[in-house]
């Protein structure tokens, strides 16, 4: 009998936790976002179809919610919304291109007025877009595109050029006759050019060499441990290039363990990033220099073009470049970040 | 020469070791240093305690998968504690870490106790719920951001180092290290020279024995997955505390290395047999392959296709043993 209680108790308390964690759960958008589900999920309770005073609702599906990045974007275009009163609906693609499609569909049902994703797989998620825009919905596309007639703009970070950025910040720091390191993740597409972009700039010199790279999987951890390995071939490792912030924060633990000089240059321009080039006295004496692509910029922008042509019928750019910059600690001061 | 031939039949695994360790050295002369063997050491802790903890559940027959997840919400919430005592010193960071792994992996493996005993929801099923609930969760504590900013002292456990020496001025042995075999060897003597081992054995060998016998089987399986889960956490403090930081993508997938790590000790996934010992030898090949591959610069996705390989061959190999046995 008391066993049975005991389970009751536990059950309920399970519910309330769950339900607690539904209040406090990512940014919210000026409406109820959508659960995020694998499950293509149910519209939210306010039903686009029951705006009758005719606002503008659109459609948001951001790459994935558990990515930093992302999640800067999507308060970007949540806060540019509010203030141009578009009801924005933002979705979690959940890096899948599968669950992608299922929202545009739901979206088409929905018959939201435009749609904006960041693709996570162009040809995975081409089908669904090119239905959406026969279906007479204007789709466009941020951070990450699909190069077709169906998208009337697409607002992202040339990433190739983002990596050239951090290769020129790696022979900047690097020491003639030094090694520098790269760590990056091939299976994200966008992680990928910036691989390109750096092994070009690199491979075109002969002042320092190349003789890491390697993959982190998106795990921090797993960054350090490669750090580790590298560090006991080579102690005198000038600079590594991570290609992702989760990166440098392993590849800079690492350092800071072994007592190694080697400098860290990363990329997103994440809050800890900004942290650790700040703290002069300490993690700023190796994270020195940070490739940012500026997420917000993305937002904004995007939110803005699908405004512009749902009011005016027409973009600036069919492609609007948002540049990476880099941010160094002079930067920060000058700025104050 | 007999009995040299019978030592290796029984101790496949041993042997392999050795060779990939013979193999490595020949082709990568860092190998063998000392910095290198020591860095393995502090890599190898993370999966030794989350395999050391699904060995108690695979022994009962029993299998959960949340253990990564289990280590990212834990670890997550360290770090998000740790925030709050920006002048913590290390001892009070020790606290603070070992504190939220023993509360997160309790509360996360009665959970998934009270589902399997209570409610009878098979193993796989109610430690899936559990994966997806918990990496939920350490998305939700942290709005998906990274937990930043935390006192140098709260790396001590994960990348800190005692007995410094001339040329190593930050220390030689790894904390990590030391606090690792601490709990393993704890776990070992728990589960070879305690009651409850014994019980853990006999519920994994035949329930309905175990139960006629006298054994409170329900009882067993609950502690046995809170132990786990606990083991998990504290692998996962110990990844936050590693990189200073609380990363809320962190340790996806280790319930997989920590499952095939055990299974290649000999670990049976039928239950029953299986010691933590053996899983500490899956954990040190897991562990040298990587780091060699890495020194080696094999490209990373050769690496995945060689340590599927081996890892199945390993397991061919001490089935063989076993066959030959019986």
């Amino acid at each position: 009998m008391k066993r049975k209680s005991i389970s009751i108790v536990l059950a309920a308390v399970l519910v309330l936790m769950a339900l607690a964690g539904c209040g406090s759960s990512t940014p919210a958008t000026s409406q109820a976002a959508p659960a995020s589900s694998t499950a293509p999920s149910a519209a939210s309770s306010a039903a686009p179809e029951s705006a009758a005073d005719k606002k503008i609702t659109v459609g948001f599906i951001v790459g994935s919610r558990e990515h930093v990045f992302y999640n800067l974007i999507e308060a970007a275009i949540v806060e540019e919304s509010k203030k141009l009163g578009i009801e924005a609906i933002v979705y979690d693609g959940e890096l899948d291109a599968n669950v992608q499609s299922n929202h545009i569909d739901n979206l088409v049902a929905m018959k939201v007025d435009a749609i904006a994703l960041a693709t996570v797989d162009a040809a995975g998620v081409g089908p669904a877009i090119d239905a959406a825009s026969a279906s007479g919905i204007p789709c466009f596309t941020f951070d990450s595109g699909y190069d077709s007639d169906s998208i009337i703009c697409h607002a992202g970070t040339d990433n190739v050029e983002g990596g050239r950025l951090g290769a020129q910040e790696a022979l900047r720091l690097a020491p003639k006759g030094s090694s520098v390191a790269m760590i990056g993740n091939p299976a994200s597409a966008s992680v990928l050019d910036r691989q390109k972009g750096f092994e070009e700039v690199i491979k075109a010199q002969t002042d320092v060499e190349y003789p890491f790279f390697g993959n982190y999987e998106g795990d921090a951890n797993v960054a350090m441990s490669l750090t580790q390995d590298w560090l006991v071939s080579k102690p005198d490792l000038a600079v590594i290039f991570c290609a992702g912030d989760p990166a440098a924060t392993g590849a800079l633990s690492a350092i800071k363990a072994a007592g190694a000089k080697t400098l860290v240059v990363g990329f997103d321009g994440n809050p800890e990033a900004i942290a650790a080039i700040k703290d002069k006295e300490g993690d700023g004496q190796w994270w020195v220099s940070e490739i940012s692509q500026n997420p917000a910029l993305i937002g904004t922008t995007i939110t803005q073009q699908v405004h512009k042509y749902l009011t005016s019928g027409s973009v600036d750019a069919k492609l609007i470049p948002i540049d990476p910059y880099i941010i160094t600690a002079e930067y920060i001061e000058k700025n104050g970040l | 020469m007999v009995n040299v031939k019978s030592w290796m039949s029984k101790n496949a695994v041993v042997v392999f070791l050795l060779i990939i360790v013979v193999a490595f050295s020949l082709a990568s002369p860092t190998f063998l240093t000392m910095g290198n063997l020591i860095n393995v050491t502090s890599q190898m802790s993370i999966n030794a305690l989350l395999a050391t903890g699904i060995t108690f559940v695979i022994i009962t027959g029993g299998i959960d998968i949340s253990l990564g997840s289990v280590a990212a919400f834990a670890g997550i919430f360290s770090a998000f504690v740790g925030l709050r005592f920006p002048n913590m010193s290390t001892g009070s960071s020790l606290l603070i870490q070992v504190g939220s792994a023993i509360v997160i992996g309790g509360i996360c493996g009665l959970f998934n106790g009270m589902m399997i005993t209570r409610f009878r929801v098979v193993p796989m099923i109610a430690t899936l719920a559990m994966m997806t609930m918990a990496r939920g969760f350490a998305y939700v504590v942290t709005g998906g951001q990274p937990v930043y900013g935390l006192s140098n002292n709260f790396a001590w456990l994960g990348a800190g180092r005692i007995l410094p020496t001339e040329d190593m001025q930050l220390g030689v042995i790894p904390i990590i290290t030391l606090f690792t075999i601490v709990v393993v060897v704890l776990m070992h003597i728990l589960l070879t020279k305690t009651v409850f081992g014994r019980h853990v054995y006999a519920v994994g060998s035949n329930e309905s024995v175990a139960h006629l016998s006298g054994i409170n089987v329900k009882n067993v399986k609950l502690r046995v997955h809170i132990l786990c889960s606990i083991m998990a956490a504290l692998g996962g403090v110990c990844v936050a505390s590693r990189l200073n930081n609380g990363q809320p993508a962190s340790c996806d997938g280790y319930e997989m290395f920590a499952i095939a790590s055990t299974v290649l000790g000999g670990t049976s996934l039928t239950g029953g047999s299986g010691s933590v010992a053996r899983a500490m030898m899956g954990v040190a090949i897991i562990a040298i392959i990587n780091n060699g591959m890495n020194l080696l610069q094999v490209s990373s996705y050769w690496q995945k296709v060689i340590t599927g390989l081996i890892i199945l061959f390993a397991v061919i190999v001490d089935m063989a043993q076993k066959n030959q046995k019986n």
